[in-house]
């Protein structure tokens, strides 16, 4: 028997990340029609462990997405719709007085946050507390009910739905707490041969299946490939110059953001991009990371992570402008 | 690994030459581009100068267009990392290259690395280094190419006219004020050899005069050079100034006249008349009175002397009455000597002119000579009486005679010097009068020689040049020795200069002006007619001309009234 070289080692773990990341996007494409860039953006945050916040309005499939990815990844996966009545309790879980042969005790029921793949629908529609309990969970992984912690399955991912025009009865989310999307991605309106597409995939008796193509432990396995992919001082040193010019006291920063923005990205959104790029030089078919890629990522990973003043409010201006005025000025 | 990385380094090594030859090309043409621009200026300013533009000027653009070149390629020459991300950027290797390097000095290997090193080493295998061009851009180029072409333009026009003219100019007045100041120097060296009597070194200052000329300095500048002999012109009168002895001269001339009017005298009048002073000293010393045991002889000695010592008294008289008369001092005799003291002592201050009276020292010599004399004669009249009647004379007569001789003869001697001191003073004038001539002909020569020649030479139109305002200021009636002057007129008939006079009702026109302008006019001619260089045979009818053409025309307030 013969020991591999690392060089094989690697090769072959690169080219299951991108054999495992085709598959997903093929079998999820089977059902969603065109959205390419967003399957794919989908995919990256799964791979890379993060949350995705959705956001369109409503019937542009963002649900039909997320099953779709239930679908295709064999994970246990839970849908919550959010509602402004829906309590903590009724996501994370609470302690029921159970009787076992005769004697009654409180036992912990845990709520739909115990999956894989978690579909919060309609987020802003929840109470801020409701909210929060899930984001909190989201970040630690983990649910503590009666003082007791109950890890959450691994690996673990949110994906979040929000609808952007019906503000009423709504609960927009903290900004401070957006910062724990890995993503936040904009579903566009299909375009016309996608709406054909659509229509005959859906209009008759044999709707397309989605069959698992990938496990848990393939994704936990695609996120320790990525995190192995190499990436150099000058390109790191690029990533986080684009990162601290989103803040309006840095001197690289260009006039829009000296203007219009109140706070710039975290180092969260640092990681999310370096993650990212990691797995966009990937799928390119590198072994190294470059500017390009962390350029690609930049716009989903730091749309919702800058927060914009009253200037930027006022005059209507998308942090996704804000992203792209940052990149030409560092080149 | 060690292969990928050698293809790799010899990819950049490559890229590197072709980097380093375009780097070189466009600091070149960037060198061509400043280089010209710098020309055009320099020329530019060498053509609104009117100058042709220094053919110089090309050789040293050219050389430091070059030296400038080197300097920016070799400080701007391409290392590793800089082919690196050139490459990376110029065949779209998405910092391949730049990864590659990086991760080969950290010592990274193994794993995703050495994959990286392959496929970098095998994305560079099919790229062609010699395929980036080298060659500069379009547009610099073009530009460095036209503004080379436009650099040669200012060597083109010659220079102008005007500046010729202008260093033609300054050469001959270079010239000229070399030569001009030689001439000075060699006439100061000959004055100063020519001048003995300590006397009259004294009066010209040779010293002082060497020193002015010898500040003299050869100069292109045209006005410069007037202006220093006009400097040295003006300090020579100045010094002339000093000297003149106008007052005595005039006295002496109109002695002359006086003494010719007898003929024993006359030879005394012609050579007072010819300004011949040290002769007229030596004749008086002929006429001094010998000492002779013979009274008569003696009478006969004494009353020569005392004819032309009298007639040249008159003539001091009559001087002095003019000065009276001229509304000045009157003529008391310490008034006059004060007033001419500057005469007789050579020195401090103006010698004549200055004052009313006339006669000075010289005229106190005459007049004293005259008086001692007539004593002497006098007293020689009485001796001889005495002689007759006693066949001797007393002793107190004798005594008398000959204080009288002593005095008289000192006298006679002070008369002599004061003569003898006119003619040393007027050599001394004679040649300061010549130095002052050749720096008024170094002057002219400047002018004619550079001045006059030049076609662009100021001033006006000929016969437009006359400035009006000239004469509006009243010149000083100077005593210049002209027996005939103009006086005021006292009976309150003349043209007041304080009259108000009141416009009469109605429109008539106001003669006012008309009338200031007749005054004007007639105190311009008075002083015209009183100027010295007015020659006296044309005084009256000058003057009589004015009045003529000042009575025809009367003013229109007179003729109303």
């Amino acid at each position: 028997m013969t020991v591999a070289s690392p060089e094989e080692v690697a090769r072959e773990s690169a080219e299951r990340f991108v054999q495992r990341f085709d598959m997903i996007r093929t079998e999820v494409g089977k059902f969603i029609v065109g959205q390419h860039r967003l399957v794919e953006d989908v995919l990256l945050a799964i791979v890379c462990g993060g949350h995705v916040l959705l956001e369109g309005v409503p019937g542009l499939g963002k649900t039909a997405l997320v099953h779709s990815f239930s679908e295709a990844l064999d994970l246990k996966f839970q849908r919550i719709q959010f509602t402004p009545d829906l309590l903590p309790a009724d996501i994370v879980g609470t302690q029921v007085l159970v009787d076992r042969e005769g004697h009654k005790r409180l036992e912990f029921a845990p709520g739909p946050v115990f999956c894989n793949l978690l579909l919060a629908d309609e987020i802003n529609r929840a109470t801020p507390k409701t909210q929060s309990a899930l984001l909190e969970t989201m970040q630690e992984h983990s649910v503590t009910v009666a003082g007791q912690t109950h890890k959450l399955g691994s690996p673990f991912f949110v994906l979040a739905t929000q609808n952007p025009i019906e503000q009423d009865g709504t609960y927009p989310l903290p900004e401070a707490q957006l910062d724990r999307f890995f993503f936040k991605l904009l579903v566009a309106s299909p375009s016309h041969d996608d709406y054909a597409e659509i229509l005959n995939r859906t209009g008759g008796n044999h709707r397309p299946t989605v069959s698992p193509v990938v496990s848990g432990e393939d994704i936990l396995e695609m996120g320790a490939t990525l995190r192995e992919t190499p990436i150099d001082e000058t390109v790191r040193d690029y990533l986080i110059r684009v990162v601290r010019a989103t803040h309006p006291e840095n001197e690289e920063a260009p006039e829009a953001v000296k203007r219009f923005v109140r706070h710039g990205a975290s180092p969260r959104g640092a990681q999310a991009m370096l993650a990212a790029s990691r797995a966009r030089a990937l799928l390119a078919g590198r072994f190294h990371v470059s500017r390009d890629d962390v350029a690609e990522v930049a716009v989903p990973a730091l749309r919702h992570r800058i927060i914009l003043g009253f200037e930027g409010e006022a005059d209507g201006v998308r942090t996704d402008r804000v992203i792209r005025d940052v990149l030409e000025a560092l080149g | 690994m060690p292969a990928s990385r050698d293809q790799i380094e010899a990819f950049l090594r490559l890229v590197g030459r072709r980097l380093n030859m375009r780097r070189l090309a466009a600091t070149a043409v960037w060198a061509v581009i400043a280089a010209s621009l710098v020309l055009l200026v320099a020329g530019a300013s060498y053509i609104a100068r009117g100058h042709a533009f220094d053919l110089r000027w090309y050789g040293a653009a050219a050389l430091a267009a070059g030296a400038a070149t080197l300097l920016a390629w070799v400080v701007r020459l391409a290392r590793r990392e800089s082919s690196a991300r050139f490459a990376d950027r110029h065949f779209g290797l998405k910092d391949a290259l730049v990864s590659s390097l990086h991760f080969a000095r950290d010592g990274k290997r193994e794993g995703f690395y050495t994959l990286q090193q392959e496929q970098t080493a095998q994305r560079v295998a099919g790229l062609d280094a010699e395929a980036i061009d080298w060659r500069p851009s379009q547009r610099p180029l073009a530009a460095a190419c036209c503004l080379a072409v436009l650099a040669i333009a200012p060597a083109l026009p010659p220079t102008s006219q005007t500046v010729l003219d202008r260093i033609a100019l300054e050469e001959q007045t270079l010239e000229l004020s070399e030569r001009s100041n030689q001439e000075l120097k060699e006439l100061v060296r000959e004055l100063n050899e020519q001048v003995a009597d300590p006397l009259e070194r004294e009066m010209i200052e040779p010293d002082k005069l060497r020193e002015m000329v010898e500040s003299l300095e050869k100069t292109s500048d045209q006005k410069a050079a007037l202006r220093q002999y006009a400097r040295l012109e003006k300090q020579i009168q100045e010094q002339l100034t000093k000297l003149s002895q106008r007052r005595d001269e005039q006295l002496m001339s109109e002695a002359a006249v006086e003494l010719a009017k007898d003929r024993a005298t006359r030879p005394l009048a012609e050579e007072l008349a010819k300004k011949k002073y040290d002769a007229s000293a030596e004749h008086l010393e002929q006429m001094k009175p010998t000492k002779t045991p013979k009274l008569s002889e003696q009478q006969k000695e004494v009353a020569r002397l005392e004819a032309a010592a009298k007639r040249m008294a008159a003539a001091v008289r009559n001087q002095r009455g003019r000065g009276a008369s001229g509304g000045s001092s009157p003529s008391s005799k310490s008034g006059e000597s004060a007033g001419a003291s500057g005469s007789s002592s050579g020195k401090g201050g103006s010698a004549d002119g200055s004052g009313g009276s006339g006669g000075g020292a010289m005229g106190d010599a005459i007049e004293d000579l005259e008086a001692s004399l007539s004593k002497w004669s006098e007293s020689l009249r009485e001796a001889s009486r005495q002689e007759k009647q006693h066949g001797k004379c007393d002793a107190k007569t004798a005594g008398e005679c000959k204080e009288c001789r002593s005095k008289s003869l000192s006298d006679l001697n002070s008369l002599k010097k004061c003569l003898t001191r006119m003619a040393i003073k007027k050599k001394a004038c004679d040649k300061l009068g010549g130095l002052c001539k050749a720096c008024s002909r170094c002057q002219g020569g400047m002018c004619q020689g550079a001045m006059c020649q030049s076609p662009k030479a100021g001033g006006k139109k000929a016969g437009t040049g006359s400035n009006l305002a000239l004469r509006n200021e009243r010149d000083t009636l100077l005593d210049n020795g002209q027996t005939e002057t103009l006086k005021g007129v006292k009976s309150g008939d003349g043209p007041s200069q304080t009259t108000v006079e009141t416009a009469e009702e109605g429109t008539g026109v106001s003669g006012r002006a008309a009338v200031a302008q007749r005054r004007e006019f007639r105190r311009q001619f008075e002083s015209f007619v009183s100027r010295e260089d007015v020659p006296e045979e044309l005084r009256t009818g000058v003057k009589e001309y004015f009045e003529s053409i000042h009575i025809d025309a009367q003013s229109p307030v007179e003729e109303s009234r």
